[in-house]
């Protein structure tokens, strides 16, 4: 182990790490809006609405995130022009939408009836019964695999490296072309994604504490 | 005070309701009874439109109750709004109870007096306190519905309607999900209510109730009403009505 090379690269390293969970976080925060409308699509009475959720989820839940951010990089419609950065942050909340949806969704049918007839019966309006009865059961009830998919996420947002983004994985790469040293780069890295991925774990155990039902 | 004629609920094919018509007066307490399946609480919740009626007319206190539905059967979003003066008006009570878990039970009972009657928040407060020491649980305000027996969320739960102050109160089976030990705290609450003036329209199995509280039970058979009466009448062991005394037995678990 050469540690001089780790103290070297380690600025250039965390540099990318910062890369790495800004663009996990604007792409959960993000995604997880567009997830949030495509599940009330899904469940809305509206036959357009439907199809257009279903659809969408069915072609972004089916092909490679890598291939969504070649086109969007590279091919963007309408002559737009991106930048790596928001390519990639738009790539991975379009392809995350996808799975959050199915989540939500989930989350929002699985609230008992029950608990919404309550609350029609003293007058609550839909607005009301979704965002004060139905959220904050479905939500406790979504916090595993939604949590599931926030760390797949961040892993998979390593993919960005292929349209250049400078996270941590391409300047894993960087260093490891330069100094052929696979544990002093890459194993770094993998220690500096787990550090990442460990803490969202965290996170989510602390969530579930927080909102187990009280008793 | 309630103006049932001739309401309809059809699933499909499926009559529930066939042109029932009832009228409860001010102060009233009616009891609903009859078999499974033969339309009680599809009636009662017809009448806060949980169930939206297929046809007829439901007018509360002269007011008619008006709605337009969508292709599926379901209240237009502009109807639901328009309707709220019937959930105010009109308070319901569940077999399930269907508190709200993630809130305590203060805050169960203030959610609709600050949210659609939009209260301030002490005042609700003030009036939940009053409420719960009613029921006989301002101990357990801060307590969470999980921390409760059926027969206390129950209590929360008829506390939480009557937050809304409701000129009718409808209790769709309120104690047939509790152990029977603790059956009679939540009749002992419905007792003092009925005492008290309330009009409530009760669907139920508790047979004591029905003859000893009520002012009227109504019998349903098949979407009908099949008797209308005190007491005394729908109770008489001479009502030769087909199925009455059977179904009496069966509640009463008489084993022959």
């Amino acid at each position: 182990m050469k540690w001089d090379v780790v103290s070297n690269y380690s600025e250039f390293f965390l540099e990318g790490a910062l890369y790495t969970i800004s663009i996990s976080l604007m792409a959960t925060v993000l995604g997880t809006l567009l997830a949030f409308v495509l599940a009330l699509m899904r469940l809305s009475h509206l036959k357009l609405l439907k199809a257009f959720s279903f659809t969408y989820v069915w072609i972004f839940r089916g092909v490679p995130l890598i291939l969504v951010l070649f086109i969007i990089y590279y091919a963007a419609p309408f002559g737009i022009k991106l930048s790596a950065l928001q390519a990639g942050v738009i790539g991975i909340s379009l392809n995350s939408a996808s799975f959050f949806a199915e989540i939500i969704r989930a989350g929002i049918v699985a609230v008992p009836k029950g608990q919404i007839e309550a609350a029609k019966a003293i007058g609550m309006g839909p607005m009301q019964i979704m965002w004060r009865v139905t959220l904050p059961q479905a939500v406790r009830l979504t916090i595993p695999p939604y949590m599931n998919s926030a760390v797949i996420l961040l892993k998979e947002s390593a993919q960005v490296s292929v349209i250049a983004v400078p996270d941590l994985m391409l300047r894993a790469q960087n260093a490891y072309n330069s100094t052929y040293l696979p544990v002093e780069t890459l194993g770094v890295a993998g220690v500096l994604y787990l550090v990442m991925t460990s803490l969202l774990m965290m996170f989510q155990s602390w969530a579930e504490r927080k909102m187990r039902l009280k008793t | 005070m309630i103006d049932i004629q001739n309401l309809n609920k059809s699933y499909g094919d499926n009559a529930v309701l066939k042109n029932v018509n009832l009228k409860v007066n001010e102060g009233e307490v009616v009891s609903i009874i009859g078999p499974s399946g033969s339309g009680k609480s599809t009636l009662l919740r017809c009448i806060n439109l949980l169930e939206v009626p297929t046809g007829g007319e439901i007018r509360i206190n002269d007011r008619p109750v008006q709605f337009k539905t969508n292709r599926l059967g379901n209240l237009t979003y502009l109807s639901r709004r328009n309707l709220t003066w019937l959930n105010i008006e009109v308070g319901m009570v569940f077999q399930q109870f269907n508190l709200w878990p993630t809130k305590t039970v203060l805050q169960n009972v203030i959610e609709g007096p600050t949210k659609v009657s939009k209260i301030s928040k002490q005042e609700a407060v003030d009036k939940a306190v009053e409420l719960l020491n009613k029921v006989g649980l301002a101990d357990k305000i801060n307590q969470y519905p999980n921390n409760l027996s059926g027969g206390q969320q129950q209590r929360v739960a008829i506390a939480r309607a009557l937050a809304m102050d409701p000129k009718i109160m409808l209790f769709d089976e309120p104690t047939s999900a509790l152990d029977p030990e603790l059956v009679n705290e939540v009749l002992q609450i419905m007792v003092k209510l009925a005492n008290e003036g309330m009009t409530m329209l009760v669907v139920t199995h508790e047979m004591n109730f029905a003859r000893s509280v009520s002012d009227r039970v109504i019998f349903m058979d098949k979407g009908q009403i099949a008797l209308n009466g005190t007491p005394k009448e729908v109770f008489d062991p001479n009502n030769d009505y087909p199925g009455l005394q059977q179904f009496i037995k069966n509640i009463n678990h008489v084993i022959s």
